[in-house]
């Protein structure tokens, strides 16, 4: 059989089966998923059973990754694949999560250009940097609960009056900087230091200012930098590669953040996130103009201690906070 | 004898007299003089205690008052820093007392530094007012935050308990409402903690007042770590956010508010201290004028006191001296013109009393004379009094034992002191016997008992009795009556009993027969069954029977009391006699005609009006007179009611009341005796009911006789008064109709009749119809008299009854049925 034959048949045959797929799932929602980062990234999962629990009992869900922490630039041929599949899907749904996924995918493919209702989570830009909301795409901005996390530091130890920020030099650390500027005043700590680093090899750098102008250090949106032989890092190798040159204690903003080693977080969670944009596309499926939703965010909070760095730096907690917080310990 | 007493006046004027006086004299000069000493001393001392008294008492009792009101306005001020939060009305109520008590107190302020100082104070204590105030409203302030924060927190946790409990039910995130929940009621925790130590710190205050250490840092410690911990919750939807940034900004206003009062706090106590020094300020100021004032005063009252020393010692001896000379004097007097004269009297009254016909002398020529003189003028006088009664007593004695009434005197026992002989002779016993016996051994044993009470009674007021008892004489047993009379000595006590008694044995045989006489004819009038009065020409009732107080007494047992009052009262319930014809009045009749006389009365009685017979007949006394008159009468009530319903039956139908055929026919002859003179007609209409006695045998005899009466009733109802409605036996009715003057109007009544028996009748339940037939005869038209009249309304009732019934028509010699 000739390639071009071969590939009409498999195109022909792949009709078919979407087809069968589609009387076989009767009147289920085909809805497709894009994330902005790989599949194993802790935050992707929790987006991911976020929407699970709002689309998963009425829908059949196609997720693609995107995988921008680790390799950005091969973000948009992903995105490019997205679509194809898209148009092969033809989903009655689209669910775009954080940033990458709006740029690459659903400004250039979807956005006032289809009439399949997107809904996108996991934003830290405004939303109007993509031109949202559009007729077609509403969703659920993602902020990090920063202010609520420094009062819940200070509750734990009350001599933190400095605070400086460690992010990645990426387009959700620009949107994470843009945000502490804007609400740095309601704080209750002084923001000392707002840095944006790309390797490891800058950490060794910075250590002497973390230790001399911060009395603790937010971390977020870490993944993806680069350490000495150019491998893209997880949060959790950044982390082990910031305590090489950094003894102070540090936060963060999601629970894997706390899982990996920070004290303390009030954190946002992905699956709020991918819920609220799934709970929004259902609504649109069900018969809602997508101009009717208004773009939301996310406001749930948790808190989270992570005990073996509470007790490796000695704090001692009074019941009366500990009782309102979980806890978790260090991953192995 | 007269000269004799004025000469011997004149000596006891120029003797004992002028001696006593002399002694007076003397004795009130002495103390004149020493009256006179010792009030000089008392004014010297008066005039210097005044002295002190001016000078300093004043201060002493204006330095006291003042301390006393500063003590009473410090315990105020007390009160109220002790009291930590009170109404506001309270406070300006309390504290206008105390600027009031203030404004008072430097009036009455004694010195300028004292005034000064209650200036100074009256100064502060506004100051301590006003913080008061300020403190108050921070509380209140802080009241109203607390409240309302916890209003919030109650929201907020009925808000989170429900999603807790949906995220539950749906599987949601249960783990982040729970982290929430917790965190509220941690929020609840520390504001009860709040709120506990802010009552401890205001209690710590309360009880420390000028002490007070500030606590409130630690409680702005925890205020600050509940808000540092409700910074957390914002990070929450915004429902739930906004009730923590709600809470936040009330807890931040009840921080502001604990530092506020603290800082007031702070600011009492300063003025409470300063108050404090005022206060002492101030007593030590009065403590100072007091002290001034009080050494003073003890160096004027060492000097009163020197001079009250000096004077007492001046005053002693003249005094003694005084006293000295007084006595002597008045022992050398007394033994010269008491003391002897005083014994030759003693001696000369002793002779005298020996000898009546001694006199007494003393040789004086002063009031001891005088009394001797007046002795022996005595002496003569009782000498002349004794004679008289000796003979006095012998009249009595002799009018006592020739009179026939019975004299005696008794002890209180009973036992006879003096007897006169007509009580000898006729208790057959002398004096002797009798002296001594006891009287109640001669009376009757049944009368023994009532005369032992009265003797008895004599021991009391009014001291005298009467009684009459049965006592055994010579004659056998007696009645007497006896006015007992205690006699009494000078201090009313009773020393014997005097008696005097009479016998009254026929005058009691007389009374006992004249009461069985009464008795015998009261028996005989109440047997008598028609009422008796016995009336007096004043128209008073002075006796009746037993009838005649049944028929006209009132109330329970009226047959038992005598009637009282005027004779037309009691029977006629009028207070005039009668005077009408048909009431003619018996008493009148017979005072006027003086014979027996005969009426008919209707009298009120119990019953009801009752009709009486009456008969009076003269009532005379000793000389003849008529006095008054015996009524006597007899209820005919009955007999004259059965009478009328005699004469009722004798004329009129007993099952309907209708007139019968024989008042009928007298009606006929009245009316055609009018018809004959005023050229008019009678009718005669025969009405006998249709098919009545099938009614009668199938309904009973019970229902037709009521079937009867109701038919009797609707006719009545619908002729005239001038006609008769008459039944003539069984179902057979006449109505007789006068002053007619055609057969017209004898028509009309005709056709009406049978029109009304038309609607049903209502009978003991059952619905009846009943019709009429009805025949006419005319009056003098058919025929002249009654039974000829009646007879062809007879023939013309049973041509209506030919004629089908229910119709009526008017005689025919035709025998047809003409209408």
């Amino acid at each position: 059989m000739k390639p071009r034959t071969l590939f009409l048949h498999s195109i022909f045959f792949s009709l078919i089966f979407l087809a069968s797929l589609s009387v076989w799932g009767g009147d289920k929602y085909r809805v497709l998923v894009v994330m902005s980062y790989e599949q194993d990234n802790p935050w992707c999962q929790e987006i991911r059973d976020g929407i699970e629990s709002a689309l998963g009992s009425v829908s059949d869900i196609t997720y693609v990754y995107l995988d921008t922490k680790a390799d950005f630039k091969g973000g948009q041929k992903k995105a490019d694949a997205a679509y194809e599949l898209y148009s092969t899907l033809q989903p009655d749904g689209v669910i775009a999560a954080d940033d990458n996924a709006q740029s690459m995918f659903v400004v250039p493919y979807l956005k006032d250009k289809v009439s399949t209702p997107v809904m996108f989570c996991g934003v830290n830009s405004e939303a109007d940097k993509y031109g949202y909301p559009a007729h077609n795409v509403s969703g659920s901005l993602e902020r990090g609960h920063i202010r609520e996390s420094i009062a819940f530091l200070r509750q734990l130890k009350d001599d933190i009056n400095r605070i400086c920020f460690l992010v990645r030099k990426s387009p959700s650390g620009g949107a994470l900087r843009q945000q502490v500027e804007q609400e740095k005043s309601s704080y209750l700590a002084e923001v000392s230091g707002f840095f944006q680093v790309q390797n490891t090899s800058e950490f060794a750098d910075l250590a002497p200012r973390l230790e001399s102008q911060c009395d603790a250090i937010y971390l977020d949106s870490l993944e993806g930098i680069i350490d000495d032989k150019g491998v893209s890092l997880s949060h959790k190798e950044v982390c082990r590669s910031l305590e090489m040159v950094y003894s102070g204690l540090f936060i963060g903003a999601n629970k894997y953040h706390v899982d990996q080693g920070a004290l303390s977080a009030v954190v946002k969670t992905g699956q709020e996130q991918g819920e609220a944009a799934g709970a929004l596309l259902l609504k649109a499926l069900q018969g809602t103009p997508v101009s009717n939703i208004a773009v939301t965010r996310n406001y749930r909070g948790k808190r989270f201690i992570n005990v073996t760095t509470m007790k490796k730096l000695g704090i001692k907690v009074r019941p009366i906070v500990l009782r309102s917080a979980s806890f978790v310990t260090t991953e192995k | 004898m007269s000269s004799h007493r004025r000469s011997t006046g004149q000596v006891t004027q120029s003797h004992l007299g002028r001696k006593l006086l002399l002694l007076l004299s003397l004795n009130i000069s002495i103390l004149l003089l020493l009256a006179v000493f010792i009030f000089s001393s008392f004014r010297h001392v008066q005039a210097v205690s005044k002295d002190v008294a001016d000078a300093h008492m004043n201060d002493l009792v204006i330095n006291s008052r003042v301390s006393y009101k500063l003590t009473d306005i410090f315990s105020r001020i007390e009160l109220l820093s002790r009291v930590f939060w009170m109404q506001d009305e309270y406070l300006v109520a309390e504290a206008e007392i105390i600027e009031d008590r203030l404004l008072h107190l430097k009036t009455d302020a004694v010195s300028h530094d004292l005034n000064d100082s209650i200036s100074e104070l009256t100064k502060r204590f506004n100051s301590f007012v006003g913080t008061l105030h300020h403190i108050n409203q921070v509380i209140s302030e802080m009241h109203d935050l607390d409240s309302t924060a916890n209003s919030k927190l109650d929201q907020l946790e009925d808000v989170i308990s429900n999603r807790l409990i949906e995220s539950a039910v749906e599987g949601g995130d249960t783990q982040y409402t729970d982290q929430l929940l917790a965190l509220t009621i941690s929020y609840r925790e520390s504001l009860l903690l709040v709120g506990k130590q802010h009552a401890e710190y205001k209690f710590n205050y309360l009880h420390t007042a000028a002490e007070v250490k500030l606590e409130g840092k630690q409680i702005i410690a925890d205020i600050d770590d509940l808000v540092l911990r409700l910074q957390t919750i914002t990070a929450s939807d915004p429902l739930v956010a906004t009730y923590g940034r709600s809470i936040e900004g009330l807890i931040l206003g009840y921080r502001d508010a604990v530092v506020e009062m603290d800082n007031a706090i702070l600011e009492l106590n300063r003025i409470l201290v300063d108050l404090n020094k005022t206060k002492q300020n101030l007593l030590g100021q009065i403590e100072a004028l007091q002290s001034r004032a009080a050494t003073e005063a003890e160096r004027l009252t060492a000097s009163i006191g020197t001079l009250i020393q000096t004077s007492g010692y001046y005053v002693s001896i003249g005094v003694f001296v005084a006293i000295f000379i007084i006595a002597v004097l008045t022992i050398v007097l007394i033994r010269r013109n008491i003391n002897n004269p005083l014994n030759q009297l003693i001696q000369g009254i002793d002779n005298l009393g020996r000898n009546h016909g001694a006199t007494i002398t003393l040789g004086r020529n002063d009031e001891w004379e005088t009394i001797a003189i007046a002795l022996n003028k005595m002496q003569v006088e009782l000498n002349s009094f004794y004679q008289k009664i000796r003979e006095s007593e012998a009249k009595h004695r002799l009018l006592i034992e020739n009179q026939s009434d019975l004299v005696i005197e008794v002890d209180s026992n009973g036992g006879i002191l003096f007897a006169s002989p007509s009580f000898c002779k006729i208790f057959g016993m002398n004096d002797v016997e009798l002296l001594g016996r006891n009287l109640l051994l001669q009376v009757h044993k049944e009368d023994r008992a009532a005369t032992e009470e009265v003797i008895g009674g004599l021991q009391r007021e009014p001291f005298h009795c009467n009684i009459e008892h049965r006592a055994i004489t010579k004659y056998g047993w007696r009645w007497f009556s006896w006015n007992y009379r205690a006699v009494l000595d000078e201090d009313g006590h009773v020393v014997s009993i005097v008696g005097m008694g009479r016998d009254v044995t026929s005058k009691k045989n007389i009374a006992t027969e004249l009461q069985r006489q009464r008795m015998f004819l009261r028996t005989v009038i109440d047997a008598v069954t028609d009422p008796i009065l016995v009336i007096d020409r004043n128209y008073s009732i002075r006796m009746s029977n037993v009838a005649a107080r049944k028929e006209y007494g009132v109330g329970e047992n009226s047959d038992q009391i005598e009637l009282r009052g005027l004779c037309h009262q009691v029977t006629h319930g009028s207070d005039l006699p009668c005077e009408s014809d048909e009431h003619p009045c018996p008493l009148r009749a017979v005072l006027e005609t003086g014979e027996l006389c005969h009426a008919t009365h209707e009298h009120v009685t119990s019953d009801g009006v009752r009709v009486f017979e009456l008969a009076a007949s003269p009532l005379l006394n000793e000389q003849g007179e008529i006095d008054g008159v015996v009524h006597v009468s007899r209820d005919v009530t009955e007999k004259l009611t059965a009478e009328k319903k005699i004469r009722f039956l004798a004329h009129h139908d007993a099952l309907t009341k209708l007139p019968n055929r024989v008042l009928l026919q007298d009606r006929f002859d009245q009316a055609s005796s009018y018809a004959d003179r005023a050229n008019h007609k009678v009718a005669v209409l025969y009405l006998d009911l249709d098919h009545f006695k099938h009614t009668n045998d199938t309904l009973g005899h019970q229902i037709g006789d009521e079937l009867l009466q109701a038919v009797v009733n609707r006719i009545l109802a619908n002729i005239r008064e001038t006609n008769t409605l008459s039944r003539q036996g069984g179902d057979e009715f006449i109505i007789l109709m006068p002053h007619i003057e055609g057969r017209d109007a004898v028509e009309m009544v005709a056709k009406h009749i049978l029109d009304i028996m038309n609607e049903p009748l209502w009978v003991s339940g059952h619905e009846l119809t009943i019709t009429i037939s009805l025949g006419i005869s005319i009056y003098p038209d058919d025929g002249s008299d009654f039974h000829t009249l009646l007879s062809l309304a007879d023939d013309a009732m049973y041509s209506a009854k030919k004629a089908g019934k229910n119709t009526y028509c008017f005689y025919s010699k035709d025998d047809v049925c003409d209408r």
